[in-house]
């Protein structure tokens, strides 16, 4: 009887593993970290990598019932290469400018927009950056109080900026903090600006704290006579809805001179996150409260002092994705809007195209006059 | 005459064994071939809208516990754009602006990268039964597999799906369907696995397509080259530093 049983247990034993082992292929396991370098794919790390982007931006203005057509062809190369503990970057670009707006003895320009070498520091948890590099400080919004470039095109959010000499170090002391420590250089007015920045996560929010020091500025004399502070906090996360502000209190030294910029926003989005909404305000205490009072304001974006700026973007897909903008001067009410079309054509192409619409009168910060009334930009970008 | 009774019985108690499989007993076999400590993977996504398609090579690293993914995309279109997500929060690094961007929670249910699937979808490490309840309706044939047929209904409305239909393939207890509902009852996706391989003692599938019924002609399509199962990956990896590192 036992026999009968253990051969009818065998029987079916066997039945299943050979069914569950039909047409199933065994795969090998890897067991070391070091073996996951077998799992990188695609582009290396380990080789001098160079790509390639040509950008054609195609605008016309119209401006005082006047039209201007203008075009700018750009062509980018950068090129990489990482070690073990370092890595090298470059970005170049030369432009070709065609149009009404150009002098024909200005038809081309080459900028080197970032040129840096890093370097890890495996066992400290730091790196440290030298050479033409983005000193990213404070949170990446639009109007960000700490940004320590504030020229920015309204009518174009998506051009690159050009970046500073720097060196930077930074410090990781956990997986989700990073501190550090900055020195840039301005070669134009012989200027420098240091900081210090710190920043850690907190029940989803990731928060920080910037202090940043400008030296006494050649150019701006005017506005700052003196050595130059600021200082201050940001945060961004998800309460419901998520949530991101910031604060940055101006002094100059001497306390000749006094600042408050506040930035406080919303994200949310709705269908699968099909639609992105995002609104931000911005309060700038040196701004002007009435129109046509306005006056540049030392290390500000704007001249006024209430914004909003509200986005809505609809992602149907990898292939397009459209998006509706304005950002608004809540003193005189004039207006930058945006509403644009982005369509991924084949596998390294876009095309996007925009219009503006602008609306102020003389005295108003965006005057129709003074910016033109409508814009249209169409753009045809390849990487290869 | 008694033992002949007593061998019947014996086979009918192993019969009853192989074939009175519970819901909860699928659902737990499904989740073994899904549970890990850690795991790393390569592949590439291809992403298909009419006659358009785009490919994305990508290769990443999960731990379960704490819920940590790192995901880096190599296709030299994307080159450089890294994910880390810890439980619900997930960063991007973009070399364009030598920047990491934290994404707000409610972008999770977003498609990655453009496709169909979402990055909750892509970086999810938790089990089905915490989720969903689950019920079996029978079994069915899918071309030549042999199906469980299981529905999963939420527990709760932090689940991005009120329901799915899934087709448990009776071997390796891998879902080859699975059907999506949204609460308000519409079905949204599709995904089927196939290409499954025996990893250990788990089976996975390297293929996946997952088409979203409501856009027309559309579909993403992942198939993993290489996955490894509980191997020894540093904390490090997931953290700021190696989102900007690596």
């Amino acid at each position: 009887m036992k026999r009968i049983i253990s051969i009818i247990f065998l029987l079916l034993s066997s039945g299943f593993i050979i069914a569950q082992d039909d047409n199933i292929v065994e795969e090998p396991t890897v067991e070391t970290f070091d073996d996951l370098n077998s799992f990188e794919e695609g582009v290396s790390d380990d080789e001098l990598n160079i790509f390639g982007v040509l950008r054609n931006d195609s605008t016309v203005v119209r401006k005082n019932e006047q039209y201007s057509f203008n075009d700018i062809l750009e062509l980018r190369f950068i090129s990489e290469k990482k070690s073990e503990n370092t890595q090298f970057y470059a970005d170049g670009r030369v432009y070709l400018f065609y149009g009404n707006d150009f002098p024909e003895n200005e038809s081309y320009e080459a900028k080197l927009i970032r040129a840096y070498v890093r370097y890890y520091f495996k066992n400290n948890e730091a790196e440290l950056t030298s050479g033409k590099t983005y000193v990213n400080v404070g949170s990446n919004t639009l109007l960000n109080p700490f940004a320590l470039n504030k020229n920015i095109n309204f009518a174009d959010k998506s051009y690159d900026k050009e970046s500073q000499l720097a060196i930077e170090l930074k410090y990781f002391p956990a997986e989700l903090s990073e501190g550090g420590a900055f020195v840039i250089y301005d070669p134009a007015i012989n200027n420098y600006k240091t900081g210090l920045f710190y920043q850690s996560n907190f029940n989803s929010f990731d928060a920080g704290f910037v202090y940043v020091r400008y030296g006494s500025d050649k150019k701006e004399k005017q506005l700052i006579n003196n050595a130059y502070n600021k200082s201050g906090f940001y945060f961004k996360g998800d309460y419901f809805l998520t949530l991101k502000g910031s604060y940055c209190f101006h002094i100059a030294d001497g306390n000749k001179y006094t600042n408050h910029e506040v930035e406080f926003g919303f994200d949310y989005s709705l269908y699968d996150s099909k639609i992105i909404l995002d609104s931000l305000f911005y309060y700038n205490n040196k701004g002007s409260l009435e129109s046509g009072s306005y006056i540049p304001v030392y290390d500000s974006f704007l001249k006024g002092k209430y914004y909003n700026y509200s986005n809505i973007t609809y992602k149907y897909d990898e292939f397009y994705s459209y998006n509706a903008s304005i950002l608004m001067n809540l003193i005189d009410y004039s207006y930058i809007s945006t509403i644009s079309m982005s369509w991924v054509a084949t596998q390294n192409s876009i095309l996007y195209g925009s219009v503006n619409y602008i609306a102020g009168r003389d005295e108003d910060e965006f005057s129709q006059s003074q910016l033109g009334d409508i814009s249209f930009l169409f753009r045809y970008e390849v990487k290869f | 005459m008694k033992k002949i009774t007593i061998l019947i019985a014996i086979v009918a108690l192993f019969a009853i064994t192989l074939n009175g499989v519970n819901s909860d007993y699928i659902i737990t076999k499904v989740d073994s071939n899904q549970l890990f400590k850690t795991q790393a993977f390569s592949g590439k996504m291809i992403i298909e809208n009419n006659n358009r398609t785009l490919t994305k090579q990508f290769y990443g690293y999960a731990v379960k516990k704490g819920e940590k993914s790192f995901i880096k995309f190599t296709n030299r279109e994307d080159y450089g754009v890294k994910y880390l997500r810890i439980e619900d929060q997930l960063w991007i690094y973009f070399p364009d602006a030598d920047d990491i961007m934290k994404i707000a929670g409610h972008m999770l249910k977003q498609g990655m990268m453009g496709s169909d699937i979402s990055y909750e979808d892509m970086l999810e490490t938790e089990t089905i039964s915490k989720d969903y309840d689950s019920s079996i309706l029978g079994e069915v044939k899918i071309g030549s597999h042999f199906c469980y047929k299981v529905k999963l209904s939420s527990k709760h409305s932090k689940t991005k799906y009120s329901s799915q239909m899934m087709y448990v393939e009776k071997k390796t207890f891998i879902p080859i369907k699975i059907e999506q509902y949204a609460f308000g009852g519409r079905l949204i996706k599709i995904m089927t696995q196939s290409n499954i391989k025996k990893i250990g003692s788990r089976y996975v599938p390297y293929k996946a397509v997952v088409t979203d019924v409501r856009k027309k002609n559309s579909k993403t399509t992942v198939m993993f080259n290489k996955i490894s199962y509980d191997l020894n990956i540093p904390d490090k990896v997931f953290s700021l530093q190696y989102l900007r590192e690596k």
